[in-house]
Order: C-alpha cells, then sequence, then structure tokens
C-alpha cells in the first residue's frame, strides 16, 4: 500500500542517528587531516579553506582551523597590500564575516568565532561598524544573558561612538525586561563616571530591583560598586540606610539587605561611632543566618570591634 | 449536489463548535469514522468569527437554515424522525448600530484626495502625520474582510488545559497566537497597567519601592500558598484577606481585581486559587499570562477540525439536514442528510442549538452580556501596538467586566481599527450592564465640541445577550448514544469546554486515550511504506 | 454501486472521484540577521498560504500529480504511484530568495475537497494560493477557475494567487492549450507556469515565484513585531527574561 502513514521506530531514529554520526566523524577526521597536510601552502590550498569552513560551521569550537584561516586572510592581506581598494578582498573578508554568523547560529556563545569576526572587521578596509552595532542590538534582544554579546558591543561602541544617553536608554530597557542579570548591570556600570546627579538615579533605579527581589543577588552588586564611589555623600548613605531597614522589617531573613546595610555602615561609622554598633550586630545577624559564611562573617566582625576599640 | 456521503460512520457529529470539534478530533485521532457536519456554511457555530458584513447580517440570519423536516426517507418500523435545532439558544436582545455616517458628503470628498479605487495602504501612510483618519461606513466595510469579528471571544492561559492539549496532541501547528501584551485595570478612574510579572513590578513607576515588596511578598504566599497563611479565612473573602494584610489601596486593587481576577465577594480560596493559575501562566509565552488565537477565537475549533480531517474525518459544511433517526428503544439511528439519504452511525454528538427540541427543554440557560465596538484608536493610546486586557470592576467591584481589546496585528481588523469586545454576566440588558464600562472607555455620544475628548470613538457597536449553559444538566432527557455539547460560557478560557469534550468522548470510548500526540512530518515515511524502512543515504 | 469510492489508508481517506485539491502553504521569512538570533531564541514567524488543486473526473490520477507536486517539491522526490495525500500535517521546504530565507509549509486536505468544507478554514490570514489543475483534463481547468473566483471572493484581497498547469510531461495528450491559460491568468493577475511533478520542471519556480511576488517582512508598526502570530510549542519558554513572579 503507497501513501502509508507511517512513523519511524525509535529503534530505527536510533539507528539512522548512528549512522549520522559516523559519517559526521569521518568526514571531520578527513578535514582535520586534510588542513593539516596543506597548511602551509602559499597560495592556499582552496579545497582545504572549504573544508575548514565546513567543519567550523559544525563545530565552531576548533580554534587551529580558525588559526588556518587567520593565516590565509593575512596571506591575502599581504598579497593586496599595494592596491586601493581590492575587492575581491573585501569579498574574501565578508565572507569569513559570513562564516563566523553561521557558526554563531549554531552556538551563539563560542569564543572562537566571536573573536574570528571581530578580528576579520578589524582588518576589513570598509568596515561596516554600524551593521555590527544593530546585529547586536537585536541579538541582545533575543538573549540579554550571552555575556559575549555584551563584550562586543562595548568593542564596538568603541568604534562607532554612540550617544551616551542611547546607550543608557539601551541598558534601562534590558533592566525593565530582566533585572536579574549581572551583564546588564556591569555594562551600565562601564558606561559613564557617577556624578551627584546620575547617582539618585542609579540609586533608584536599584532600589526598585531590591525591592521587587530582595534576593536577587545581581542588584546588590551594583548596589556595591555604587557605594564604592566618593561622590555619595553620608547623608545619601543615611537615607539609604533608613530604607533598606525598612526592606529588612519586611524580609527580615534577607542576608542581602544585612550585607548592604553592612557597606553602608562601614562607611558611616568613620565618623559616626553609632553606627558602627549596628554594624556589629548585623554582623551577628549574619552569622546566624548565612551559616555557611560564618568566618568570613567572623572576620568582619572582628575588625569592625578592633575599629571601636582604636577610636576609643 | 454532485456528490453523496458515505452512508454509515462510527460517529456522526453535527455543529462545529469547540467542544464538537474536540470530540471529532479525538475521535478520528483514534481510529474512528467521523462524519462531522453543519447546516452552516461556516465554521464555529457559535464559537465562529465573521467579517464586517457577515457580522452585519447576523441578526437576520437564522442559526438553523437549512434544516427542514420535509426529508422524504423510508423509515423502519419503531423508527422516528425528529427535527434538528431549536430556538432556545439563540441570541437575544441584538442591537447593532452605526455611530458613523455612511459616506463622506460631498464637499468632504473634494477635500479629501482619495478616490473610490484608491490603495488602502497609501491613505494610512499618513497615519503618522498626526491627521485623523475619517471613517466612514462604507469605507469599513471596503475591509470587511480584513475582520474577523468574535461572536465569543476567548483568551487561553499559557498554562492552561487548552495550551497543554494543544501542545501534548501536536495541535499547536495549525494555529498561531498572540500573547495579551498588557493587562490593565481601572484605578482612581484612570486606566492602569497592571504590573504582572517580577519585571513589570520592577519597572513600574507608580508603584513605590514599598509597594513593589508587598505585592511581591504577596504573591510569593499565595503562591506558596501554606496552610497556615489562610487557615483564619476558609470562610471569608479574598478582600478580608488583604485588607488583613496591612497593604496599600493600590496593591489590594492590582491583586484584587486583575491578578486574581476576583470581586470583593470572592472567597479567599478561589481568589488564590486565580492567582495561582496566573503567576502559573506567567513568563512562559510573552510578557502575560494570556494569549489570544490570530484571526480571532473561530480558529480554535477549526485547529482540532483539521486533525480530524487529517486523520480521515469528513467533513461537510453548509448541508441540508433533514433530521435525526431515532428508533423505537429511542436509540439514534442516522441522520438525514438532504431529501433522501439515511447516514447511520453508532454516536451522536450535537452542538446544543443543533439538538432536537425535546432533549433541551429542560436545560437551564442564563445569559451573558456582551457588547463588540469598532473604535478608532486605543482605549490606552501608546506608541506601539497592544493587546490589552482590562478587567473592569463594575457596581463597586461586585461584578468584573472583562474587556478584550484587539488591534491590526492580531488579524481581526484593518489598520488604525480596534475592536473590543466587553462582556459580563447578565443582569439587566446588555446595554444597562456594560453602560458603566463604555461610559469610561469611550468618547460619549454626544458631542461636546469644547473640549477634545482623547477617548476612541465608538464607530461601530453590536450589543447581545449570548445564552450559557454552563450549569445545566446536559444529560437529562437525551437518549444514551446521543450527546449534547455545550456553547460558549461567561470564562475567559475554553479550559471548561476541554473538560465537557473529553468527558462527551470517555464516554463514548472509555479507556482510550484522549488525543494523544499526533506525528511529526519528519517522523512519517513517505511513499513505499513496505519497502523502504529506511530510507537509504 | 454508489457513485463514490473511497479507500482508507491509516486513517486518511481518499476519494477517487471527482476530487479537487486545497493544500496551504504558510510561508516562513527571515532575514539573515535574524535567522542568526531567532534560531536559539524564538519560533519563527510564519505566514498562512493555502493552495488550491485541480479536480478530475478520474480521482486517483489528480490525487498522484497533486500530491506529487507537493512531494517534489519538499523532498525533490516523485513518486508514481503517489495516491494519497501526504497525510502528514503539513510538509516544509525553504527555498533562497536573494538574501532572505522563505520556508514554506505545506498543507494538505486530506483527500476531501469535494465537500467545500475544508477550504474556509484557511482563508483566514492566507497569504498566497496555488490553484492546479491537469493540462490533460478540461474539466480540471474549469473547476481552478472556480477556485481562483472563490479564492478571490473569501480571501484576503492581497492574496497571491498561482495558477500551475501539471503534468506537463503529459504535453502530447494536452487539453487545455498553454495559451488560454495564460490569457486567463494575465486576465486574473496571477501567475502562471505549466509544472510537472514527475520531471520537477518550474515546481521550484512556482513556489519562488510566489516568495518574489509576497510583500518582504515587513515591520509591522514598528515595536509591536511582525504580524505573525506565535507557535506553541513546549520548548518555546518565551523570553525567560520575564520571569515568574514569584520563581
Amino acid at each position: 500500500m503507497h501513501g502509508r502513514l507511517k512513523v519511524r521506530s525509535t529503534e530505527e531514529q536510533k539507528l539512522l542517528k548512528q549512522k549520522e554520526q559516523q559519517k559526521k566523524l569521518r568526514a571531520y577526521k578527513y578535514a582535520m587531516n586534510q588542513v593539516a597536510a596543506t597548511r602551509k601552502e602559499i597560495p592556499f590550498n582552496k579545497d582545504s579553506l572549504m573544508l575548514c569552513a565546513q567543519v567550523l560551521s559544525v563545530n565552531p569550537d576548533v580554534y587551529t582551523l580558525w588559526n588556518y584561516r587567520k593565516e590565509v586572510v593575512l596571506q591575502q592581506l599581504e598579497m593586496s597590500k599595494d592596491e586601493e581598494v581590492d575587492d575581491a578582498l573585501v569579498s574574501f573578508l565578508e565572507n569569513e564575516i559570513k562564516l563566523t554568523e553561521q557558526c554563531l547560529l549554531d552556538n551563539p556563545k563560542s569564543y572562537s568565532s566571536w573573536h574570528h569576526r571581530y578580528w576579520i572587521l578589524q582588518r576589513h578596509p570598509k568596515p561596516n561598524w554600524q551593521q555590527e552595532f544593530s546585529l547586536i542590538t537585536k541579538y541582545l534582544t533575543f538573549d540579554d544573558r550571552n555575556f559575549h554579546c555584551w563584550d562586543y558591543r562595548r568593542l564596538i561602541i568603541n568604534k562607532i561612538g554612540i550617544s551616551l544617553c542611547n546607550e543608557l536608554n539601551f541598558s534601562t530597557e534590558r533592566l525593565n525586561i530582566n533585572f536579574s542579570n549581572y551583564s546588564s548591570w556591569h555594562y551600565r556600570s562601564t558606561l559613564r563616571k557617577l556624578d551627584s546627579e546620575c547617582l539618585e538615579e542609579e540609586l533608584e533605579l536599584v532600589q526598585n530591583a531590591v525591592f521587587t527581589d530582595p534576593n536577587d543577588s545581581s542588584a546588590w552588586f551594583y548596589l556595591r560598586w555604587i557605594l564604592s564611589d566618593r561622590n555619595v555623600t553620608n547623608e545619601k548613605r543615611e537615607e539609604l540606610l533608613e530604607s533598606l531597614t525598612q526592606l529588612l522589617d519586611m524580609d527580615p531573613d534577607c542576608k542581602w539587605i544585612l550585607m548592604a546595610k553592612c557597606w553602608l555602615t562601614g562607611s558611616l561609622s568613620l565618623t559616626d561611632n553609632h553606627f558602627a554598633e549596628k554594624r556589629i550586630m548585623d554582623y551577628k545577624k549574619l552569622k546566624e543566618l548565612d551559616p555557611l559564611r560564618k568566618g568570613q562573617y567572623s572576620d568582619y566582625l572582628e575588625c569592625a570591634k578592633k575599629a571601636i576599640g582604636t577610636e576609643k | 449536489m454532485d456528490y453523496e456521503l458515505p452512508t454509515e460512520f462510527d460517529i456522526i457529529i453535527v455543529g462545529t463548535g469547540i467542544v464538537e470539534s474536540i470530540v471529532s478530533a479525538a475521535a478520528s485521532r483514534i481510529g474512528k469514522t467521523v462524519l462531522h457536519i453543519d447546516s452552516q456554511d461556516y465554521y464555529g457555530g457559535f464559537w465562529a468569527s465573521f467579517n464586517l458584513e457577515q457580522i452585519d447580517k447576523l441578526c437576520e440570519r437564522n442559526q438553523n437554515a437549512n434544516v427542514d423536516i420535509s426529508a422524504d426517507v423510508q423509515l423502519n418500523e419503531g423508527e422516528r424522525l425528529i427535527q434538528i435545532g431549536n430556538n432556545n439558544f439563540d441570541l437575544k436582545n441584538t442591537s447593532q448600530k452605526w455611530s458613523i455616517p455612511e459616506k463622506l458628503e460631498l464637499k468632504d470628498v473634494s477635500e479629501n484626495v482619495e478616490g473610490d479605487n484608491c490603495d488602502v495602504t497609501e491613505t494610512e501612510a499618513d497615519n503618522g502625520t498626526g491627521t485623523e483618519e475619517v471613517w466612514t461606513q462604507e469605507k469599513l466595510m471596503r475591509e470587511s474582510r480584513k475582520f474577523n469579528i468574535d461572536i465569543a471571544p476567548k483568551i487561553q492561559f499559557a498554562r492552561g488545559d487548552f495550551v497543554e492539549l494543544l501542545i501534548s496532541s501536536n495541535i499547536a501547528r495549525y494555529s498561531e497566537y498572540r500573547s495579551v501584551s498588557r493587562v490593565l485595570t481601572w484605578l482612581n478612574g484612570e486606566l492602569e497597567v497592571v504590573p504582572c510579572s517580577r519585571s513589570d513590578v520592577f519597572s513600574n513607576p507608580k508603584v513605590s519601592v514599598i509597594e513593589k515588596r508587598m505585592l511581591m511578598k504577596l504573591l510569593g504566599a499565595c503562591m506558596d500558598s501554606e496552610e497556615n497563611e489562610f487557615k483564619d479565612y476558609k470562610i471569608k473573602t479574598f478582600h478580608t484577606y488583604l485588607n488583613d494584610k496591612r497593604l496599600t489601596d493600590n496593591v489590594i486593587h492590582y491583586v484584587l481585581y486583575a491578578i486574581a481576577m476576583s470581586t470583593v465577594d470572592t472567597p479567599c480560596s478561589e481568589g488564590v486559587e486565580n492567582i495561582k493559575r496566573f503567576l502559573n501562566s506567567l513568563g512562559r509565552f510573552g510578557k502575560t499570562p494570556f494569549l489570544y488565537s490570530m484571526y480571532g477565537s473561530g480558529e480554535l475549533s477549526q485547529a482540532f477540525c483539521r486533525l480530524s480531517a487529517v486523520f480521515g474525518g469528513v467533513y461537510a459544511l453548509n448541508q441540508n439536514l433533514g433530521g435525526f433517526v431515532f428508533d423505537a428503544e429511542n436509540k439514534f439511528k442516522g441522520l438525514v442528510c438532504g431529501k433522501q439519504q439515511v447516514i447511520k452511525a453508532s454516536h451522536l454528538v450535537m452542538g446544543i442549538e443543533k439538538s432536537p427540541e425535546e432533549f433541551v427543554k429542560s436545560v437551564e440557560v442564563s445569559y451573558i452580556s456582551r457588547g463588540i465596538f469598532i473604535t478608532n484608536g486605543s482605549v490606552k493610546g501608546s506608541e506601539k501596538e497592544h493587546l490589552t486586557l482590562l478587567f473592569y470592576p463594575l457596581k463597586g467591584g461586585r461584578e468584573l467586566c472583562n474587556v478584550i481589546e484587539l488591534g491590526t496585528l492580531t488579524g481581526t481588523c484593518p489598520k488604525g481599527i480596534y475592536i473590543v469586545h466587553m462582556f459580563t454576566k447578565q443582569i439587566n440588558t446588555p446595554k444597562e450592564d456594560l453602560e458603566e464600562c463604555v461610559s469610561k472607555l469611550f468618547q460619549s455620544e454626544k458631542e461636546d465640541s469644547d473640549v477634545k475628548d482623547a477617548r476612541p470613538q465608538v464607530l461601530w457597536s453590536f450589543y447581545y445577550s449570548a445564552p450559557d449553559t454552563n450549569t445545566a444538566n446536559l444529560r437529562k432527557d437525551v437518549p444514551e448514544n446521543a450527546f449534547l455539547c455545550p456553547g460558549p460560557d461567561c470564562d475567559l478560557d475554553i479550559d471548561y469546554s476541554i473538560k465537557k469534550a473529553k468527558e462527551i468522548f470517555n464516554s463514548m470510548y472509555p479507556d482510550v486515550e484522549f488525543l494523544p500526540r499526533a506525528p511529526d512530518p519528519e517522523e512519517i515515511i513517505i511513499g513505499d511504506g513496505s519497502d523502504e524502512q529506511i530510507p537509504k543515504k | 454501486m454508489k457513485n463514490y469510492n473511497f479507500a482508507k489508508y491509516d486513517g486518511f481517506i481518499l476519494w477517487r472521484c471527482r476530487v479537487s485539491k486545497v493544500l496551504v502553504l504558510r510561508k516562513i521569512s527571515i532575514d539573515s540577521v535574524e535567522n542568526l538570533i531567532r534560531k536559539k531564541s524564538v519560533q519563527s514567524p510564519t505566514r498562512k498560504v493555502p493552495k488550491h488543486g485541480e479536480q478530475n473526473r478520474d480521482g486517483t490520477e489528480t490525487e498522484r500529480s497533486y500530491a506529487s507536486l507537493v512531494l517534489r517539491f519538499v523532498k525533490g522526490q516523485f513518486h508514481e504511484y503517489q495516491e494519497s495525500t501526504i497525510g502528514a500535517a503539513f510538509l516544509t521546504q525553504t527555498v533562497c530568495l536573494d538574501d532572505t530565507t522563505v520556508k514554506f509549509e505545506i498543507w494538505d486536505t486530506a483527500g476531501q475537497e469535494r465537500y467545500h468544507s475544508l477550504a474556509p478554514m484557511y482563508y483566514r490570514g492566507a497569504q498566497a494560493a496555488i490553484v492546479v489543475y491537469d493540462i490533460t483534463n478540461q474539466d480540471t481547468f474549469g473547476r481552478a477557475k472556480t477556485w481562483v473566483k472563490e479564492l478571490q471572493r473569501q480571501a484576503s484581497p492581497t492574496i497571491v494567487i498561482a495558477l500551475a498547469g501539471n503534468k506537463q510531461d503529459l504535453a502530447n495528450k494536452r487539453m487545455v492549450e498553454f495559451e488560454e491559460a495564460q490569457t486567463y491568468a494575465d486576465e486574473n493577475g496571477l501567475l502562471f507556469m505549466e509544472t510537472s511533478a514527475k520531471t520537477a520542471m518550474n515546481v521550484n519556480d512556482i513556489f519562488l515565484a510566489i516568495a518574489k511576488k509576497l510583500p518582504k517582512n515587513e515591520q509591522v508598526t514598528g515595536p509591536g513585531g511582525s504580524g505573525q502570530g506565535r507557535r506553541l510549542t513546549e520548548g518555546d519558554a518565551g523570553s525567560k527574561a520575564t520571569g515568574n513572579c514569584c520563581k
């Protein structure tokens, strides 16, 4: 009977898969040998380069192959040194960029592919950084936890220079979608030097995050970074301390709130001993709350006590 | 008719509503022969979506067209012929109104450059320049086919029974969805966005930091629902519980009327269950827990029909149905199709409106007040188009009015136009029941030229009472091998319908799997299955 | 004998008389940049494209030629005896158009087009249709015209309709002249090609021509995203960013 609906059994599917794998393995071995044998040839061996691309698009993590490609690219660059604009060279380089795109499609977290892409663009006579920028913006809207993208974005921005305001907005947008994201917070921290004006904004943003979810560590790290800035006045610190005390009332078992309070009282106690005592109490509570880091808190506690001692 | 249907099936299904269609898919899927037939020429019955022209004529339409008893068939002894269809479940209190002129007046035409056969997309291009588009009946009618107007709009929970069934049965392939992009509520005389998710809570500037924490804590408590937390509220309302929590009024409002979809009278346990359902459906598809099917809710039943057809279900719309044949023991024997043909089957499943009068005479009906509005803008304008769900607390928070606003991205209306559906349990007439909500959301009919009203204008409205048989006993008075399928209810989703369909399926075929996963194309071997077990190469 | 005759293959009914075929294509169109992103992140957007078929006195033949046209396109294979419709919900195939990838989902209607009852469910949101007739059978051409009329009346006003005269390999038994069909197509604004599922002639081309004629992946109203809906799958966790309120 023809046209019958037939579903493959799992057995058959397994067999197919095995065959598929063996085929891949053979192809991989063959390509690796081929590349190794012809690596030093000048001009480069076209077949090898093609095979190399095929393997990479399946497994972009073979850095030997990327190195081989770089050698070939250098060869090409060397050859076209004298001419002004070499169309053949440009299309050769564009091809490399396309290859990395293909590889990233398969594995968006491939170090080698990202590196190769940037490496090529740097040597490109007419690099289209703007296009790279929109690409990376798009990519980040789909996966904002891919730190490769954030890194790449920083590299691109250095090349094209775009307005701080736009970048801040972009970062806020990403945080609004998901603030449990070290990368977004960190990226934000690289954008500008804090001054008294923007401090207010940043403190508000970070408070929104820690009040929404005090158990999420990423915003606390950002807060810690803000607090390391000398522009944060003692008044600000006291204000924040007050607000965190309120938060602690609502969530008395959250170690992050206590820790943040200690960061604040740490700097405040330099001028006012009253805060030092609070600090000691908070460390004691932390020891109970977070017994896994008992030793660390004891250490801090000792330091805090000592500080009071010397003052007296 | 240039064809005749086969004369025998395992099961005949009359009506293409959602329950009927699910039963049809489930029966075909396990290899039963199914005839799925409808007197109407469209899918969905009371669940259908219509274009503007069709819905315009809906009031005139007789639900049971093509049904007549004048069939000329030979009956065996003891058999009797019963007329198909009844009028117990018709839409009532229908009132339809255009609020825009039929055509532009002459002087307007000369000002307006567009001609009769203008390219629609071209006129839309200047949408952004701020000039408001002038709509006429004629102009909307020209775009009639871009409308898919639900008479029973439905929203699905991303982790509700419907979505789970769609995925587990692999029927999800047959339809596309859009996530509801914002949930609104009516708070302090304004429409406000409800912070649904953790990120919404974080980014909502109208919620103070302390409120952020309250909201998150409360939702957490409902989610964990430890016994101690609610032990004192077994007979109290959810509203009481919230009040006792010493929350701010805003937080209580968001939680009670929006996230818990409750009223001041909702029992505590129900409110908590609703919150769990809401939160469980978050973070699966899109920013809110809700999904709407592209091209209208009428697509829902079609997805199931599609699977039924692929597994052999025979589909025939627009059929002349001459009557049902029942034998002396009141057992269903067959369906008379056309004038003469009797199609036999051992089971009959039918939409409640297709049922003979005698089976439904004692079915109790309550009504849903529904209103559909075509407007020229969103109830809460914004940069991008939203798919909006609004729970509007009516009458001091005693009833909720469900409001769904659909834009062109849902494939249910042309660009520049929104469709707003409203529904609530009927108390008076639809118009009276919805009046409060309508007056808040739209421009008033009386034009007040002094004050510019930023609210959208209603271009067309349609009010009606739709029957709800959710609480009725549909087995009473019904012969053993015949089953009635309820129509749309007042719920937001269709999970109740799935439950009903499953019940009907299980009474016919106990101990058989209900809609097992259908194979993917990749799993199917095309061609000669016998000698080509595994394709070469 | 009644005037119908059908065979059932594992749940797929095949009518052997007076069949006219309806198939749906859904187009998935993605540019290369998005491709890179979407593959890992979200479901591809889709478009609906219904495809219409021919009918024939001799149903078997028609079924064969029709299903086989699709099979040829999808699998690059031709089965002489491909009788029933394919049975799967739909098959998918990708064609490359400049730097755009267009993916078609091809749906069939399980072989019961004669009731005209499966077609209505394809009209909504449909963007293109192929109406197929058999060049060796004048009747099928007549029926194809009816389909075109129905499409123009029922489907979206912007639908792209293509007319395909199939079985071009049997041109020596031709009953419908090329010119006749071409004129009809021109008058009605249809794409037209004669195809052969057997020799693969024009099979890919007709889909390519449709892909070209369809509007490019327009970004409808900016940030709201494309005009396409979301497919629900188990694997699609949505934007994980959204996160659950209470983890």
